[in-house]
């Protein structure tokens, strides 16, 4: 190359850059611009912002497990032990009528639940409700140990119910300061040997005296209304204030005229804050009484029964019962987060034949702590250790204990 | 070519290479600095779409993981002087003039007097959130469907009337007086019976959209604290033209609009937004709250970024940490599960007064802006650094008593202890914002530099009240190569006592002169740090340039 090619070449390279060169601080942001104009592209999320999003937007959610129309996913609704009942529901419902109905299936334990309710909600503008409906469910493996205190572990039994149940109910629209619900079913239990391998069947180990009403099936019209006062501060899961029901049920052996009897219970809740809400003492009371009629027998399927996550956590599900029970949860809740509360825990309670006979002396009783997992208060997983006379045990509920 | 000519060129050219700048070397200053206008608006943005974003993978990325540039870098948008021009997000109002009462009480508002009496509702509320509400017109707007003025219109619960209104109010009027884009905004008393559903109005359930009914209307009535009178006071917030683009985040830029240079974490008036978020406990100053508006102009569209939902301002949140913490922190959490609660959050201790409901939990005497802490971590507000804080504290110091009273008093509240209470409580708030930050940096500002040479400058903090004045400030001139971004000192240093000095006579030649500054008191060790403000000779005298904090 000779010398002026060179300079040529030189001057090019130079005046190149300085003719693309912004003269102005204006000028450098907006030569930016323009090469970000050259590949612009949408706002891409990664897998796992768009799932979420996709939940959120989407409901996905709320039409999983409760959407106000079509087709959902029906968790849980049988009683405890029974595993983690699923199955689909289907809903219908508009400013005047909810229709739905479900079935669900406990694959391990073998319970499972139909039904269906039809509500209109509205009534009386907005202030009243009325509700029918029906279900059929089969309880398999339902654990009974005997009545009374004195009953121990090692007489751990169970038994079948089947029953189908006819109801119409209807009262003041939920959510108000007082409600008052008044009932009336139809219910067919029936009872059968017990399904679980791990305990003997109930009529292997006790007699019709020792457990009332042991396989002499009958129909039961049962009447009733609760009343309750609700001067909590936030349904799902109150920080102040309490919620106090009372129920009285009358229930009519409509066969035998055997095993008639009335019910009733009390149940009371108090929540009070310390230092600001951010933790706060919880206190349930409960009695519950059931009374025969001159020469009937309450049957044992249906006595009151006393242990499990929602009682005294430490004792094993209904591992007593007798006509009367009372029971108390103490707990000590403490906030760890926005998401997390802790709680330690007492539990006593106790079962009798008679108001009276309820002791002291006889009380059966658990302490224990644990972390609850959700958010705004309301509970959506619990973990729980707690200990007791029968030993520690460890509790999973995806609710509230109360 | 003959050799004597090609030697020349070759010559000219060497020449050329030897005086050219570089392709790195900038010069520091451009004819054009300081700009006050950001021309972010000039390239069409029309392509933009909306962006997907999940609430829940914004709160668990940025409470457990390190989203954005975290360098510790000056904020990208500011000009020379060290202050943000206007643009799409922002523009300068109470921070750089004089705003009279009357503009601050009326904010963003397009009308002076809002009578709307009679509402249509078109659809539901279309966010989640603590206040019930819904979307509607003015039942007199009879114009196409699609032209139609739609507001959002948002009561408070029950149990807390006037609250969330109150602040939602309070919030817009003051972020509109920093500089940021907001809706207008009006507190509105609503007749139930004045009120009817569109036939083809909407409302969003989990199985999509249907017709919203008038059980709807009930349900959301039922849940609304109801005045005395029968009505519900609601704030009515507009919608502004242009087309919804979802909100944009503290972090990146959107890779859809060619205007968004800048990334959010280092925008000043983003990382600064802590501090106004401090001052008026806006906990939750979340991406998600915002608003990025497609919006048609000069043939082009553009995106014009919007600050909304203020209704959890002032402690109106039922957070009752709120601004004193996360929502999730490691180790008070592990504190607390350990020790039974019996550990107790220092902010656990704050004592709040008997007031009306329509107080949040916001106190003056326990606030203290340096730890403040929004619902979640923020990449933006953690980049914050103290000239980004000294920027916005001297915005918080330019609201007088009275400007914050005339905020106030348009959240109307019945109970005038409300009024005054929190008229106070923000008095005070301010006072303290503006003491931590002020006193960060040194802050010397406002110089100026007459033709005569006589250099003038303030003391921000001084100013404020937020500091006694110091001890004096050392000045030592220097002469400013542009080109090389070089300086050279000129004369001794010089100590003065107030915030005057006179420039030597060997620089009056000079196209560039430089002052550095540093000031001393006992109490403020930042103060120390010098400052540099540049001038540039012009026509009749000299233009401060640039200043460097």
């Amino acid at each position: 190359m000779n010398s002026g090619r060179c300079a040529v070449l030189i001057l090019a390279v130079l005046l190149s850059p300085l003719a693309a060169a912004a003269q102005t601080r204006a000028e450098i942001a907006q030569q930016e611009r323009a090469q970000k104009a050259k590949a612009l592209h949408p706002y891409k999320p990664d897998k796992v912002e768009r799932v979420l999003f996709v939940v959120e937007d989407k409901y996905i959610v709320q039409r999983i497990f409760n959407p106000p129309n079509g087709l959902f996913l029906r968790v849980g609704g049988l009683p405890q032990g029974s595993g983690l009942p699923l199955g689909p529901g289907y809903r219908f419902s508009n400013d005047k009528v909810n229709v739905f109905g479900y079935g669900v299936l406990a694959p391990v334990s073998g319970y499972w639940d139909v039904g269906t309710e039809v509500w209109f909600n509205h009534l009386f503008n907005h202030n009243a409700f009325i509700a029918a409906g029906a279900r059929r469910q089969d309880l398999p493996q339902e654990d009974f140990f005997g009545i009374g205190i004195d009953s121990t572990e090692v007489q751990q039994t169970n038994f079948a119910l089947k029953q189908s149940i006819f109801h119409v109910r209807g009262g003041n629209t939920p959510g108000d300061l007082f409600q008052l619900v008044g009932r009336v079913s139809y219910e067919t239990p029936r009872q059968r040997t017990g399904e679980d391998d791990g305990s003997p069947s109930i009529e292997q180990v006790f007699t019709p005296a020792q457990a009332p009403g042991l396989f002499e099936d009958t129909d039961f019209l049962r009447t009733g209304a609760a009343f309750t006062i609700d001067l909590s501060d936030f349904p799902l899961g109150p920080r102040v204030g309490g919620l106090y029901t009372f129920t009285y049920e009358k229930f009519s052996d409509r066969k035998l005229d055997r095993f008639s009897f009335s019910q009733w219970a009390v149940d009371l809740r108090q929540f009070v804050p310390i230092v600001d809400g951010a933790r706060g003492i919880a206190v349930r009371l409960v009695a519950t009484g059931a009374t025969p009629d001159t020469g009937n027998e309450v049957p044992y399927y249906y006595m009151p029964t006393l242990g499990g996550a929602y009682m005294v956590r430490e004792l094993a599900n209904y591992r007593f019962r007798d006509r009367h029970v009372a029971f108390t949860n103490i707990e000590y809740r403490y906030e760890l987060n926005a998401f997390m509360t802790g709680v330690a825990f007492y539990d006593a309670g106790t079962v009798a034949p008679t108001m009276k006979a309820l002791s002291l002396r006889n009380l059966q009783w658990d302490y224990g702590f644990g972390v609850r997992f959700g958010f705004m208060g309301a509970t959506t997983m619990r973990t729980e250790l707690a200990f007791g006379r029968e030993g520690m045990r460890f509790v999973f509920k995806f609710s509230d204990v109360f | 070519m003959s050799s004597s000519l090609r030697i020349a060129a070759a010559a000219v050219a060497l020449a050329l290479l030897m005086v050219a700048p570089g392709r790195g070397a900038a010069q520091r200053f451009y004819p054009d600095d300081p700009l006050w206008t950001d021309a972010d608006r000039a390239f069409d943005a029309s392509g933009a779409a909306k962006a997907e974003v999940s609430e829940a993978y914004d709160f668990v990325m940025k409470s457990f993981g390190k989203v954005g540039d975290r360098r510790d870098i000056r904020a990208l948008n500011v000009n020379t002087l060290d202050e943000v021009p206007d643009s799409s997000w922002f523009t300068n109002r109470i921070g750089r003039r004089q705003m009279p009462l009357d503009e601050i009480r009326t904010g963003p508002d397009t009308f002076k007097n809002f009578d709307v009496t009679d509402w249509v509702i078109v659809q539901d509320k279309g966010a989640p959130g603590f206040q019930p509400g819904f979307r509607a017109y003015d039942a007199r707007d009879k114009r196409p469907k699609d032209e139609r003025q739609v507001y959002q219109l948002e009561g408070d619960t029950e149990d807390y009337p006037e609250l969330a209104s109150g602040v939602e109010m309070i919030g817009t009027l003051f972020y509109h007086a920093f500089g940021y884009n907001v809706v207008d905004t009006y507190v509105v008393n609503v007749d139930p019976k004045r009120i009817t559903i569109a036939p083809d109005a909407t409302f969003e359930d989990p199985n999509g959209d249907r017709r919203f009914r008038k059980d709807d209307l009930e349900e959301i009535l039922e849940m609304l604290a109801r005045n005395p009178d029968g009505t519900y006071r609601m704030t009515a917030s507009r919608f502004v033209e242009g087309r919804p683009l979802e909100s944009f985040e503290y972090v990146g830029t959107r890779p859809d609009d060619p205007n968004d240079i800048y990334a959010h974490e280092h925008r000043r008036e983003l990382r600064a937004n802590r501090v106004f978020a401090a001052w008026l406990n806006h906990d939750d100053s979340r991406g998600v709250n915002s608003l990025d508006m497609l919006v048609p102009g000069d043939g082009r569209k553009w995106i014009k970024h919007y600050m909304f939902d203020f209704g959890s301002l002032l402690g109106s949140s039922p957070r009752p940490w709120s601004g004193e913490g996360y929502m999730y922190e490691g180790p008070p959490t592990w504190k607390a599960l350990v020790t039974f609660g019996f550990w107790m959050r220092p902010w656990e201790r704050i004592p709040y007064p008997d007031l009306p409901v329509s107080v949040g939990r916001v106190e003056a005497d326990a606030f203290n802006p340096l730890t403040w802490k929004p619902e979640y971590p923020n990449p933006a507000f953690d980049n914050m650094r103290p000239d980004d804080a000294f920027w916005a504290a001297r915005i918080v110091a330019a609201f007088s008593d009275e400007a914050v009273g005339a905020i106030v008093a348009r959240a109307k509240y019945t109970d005038p202890r409300a009024t005054s209470y929190i008229t106070q409580a923000l008095i005070k708030r301010r006072d303290k914002v503006a003491k931590a930050w002020l006193n960060a940096v040194n802050p010397v500002v406002d110089f100026e530099l007459s033709a005569t040479g006589e250099l003038t400058f303030q003391n921000a903090a001084v100013r404020a009240g937020a500091s006694t004045p110091g001890t004096g400030y050392k000045v030592q001139w220097g002469s400013f190569d542009n080109v090389t971004d070089s300086q050279r000192a000129v004369g001794g240093e010089e100590t003065v006592t107030a915030g005057r000095a006179r420039m030597p006579a060997a620089l009056d030649a000079s196209q560039f002169v430089v002052v550095t500054i540093t000031a001393n008191h006992s109490e403020h060790p930042a103060w120390n740090q010098p400052v540099r403000a540049y001038f540039r000779k012009q026509a009749g005298g000299w233009q401060t340039v640039g200043i460097d904090r």
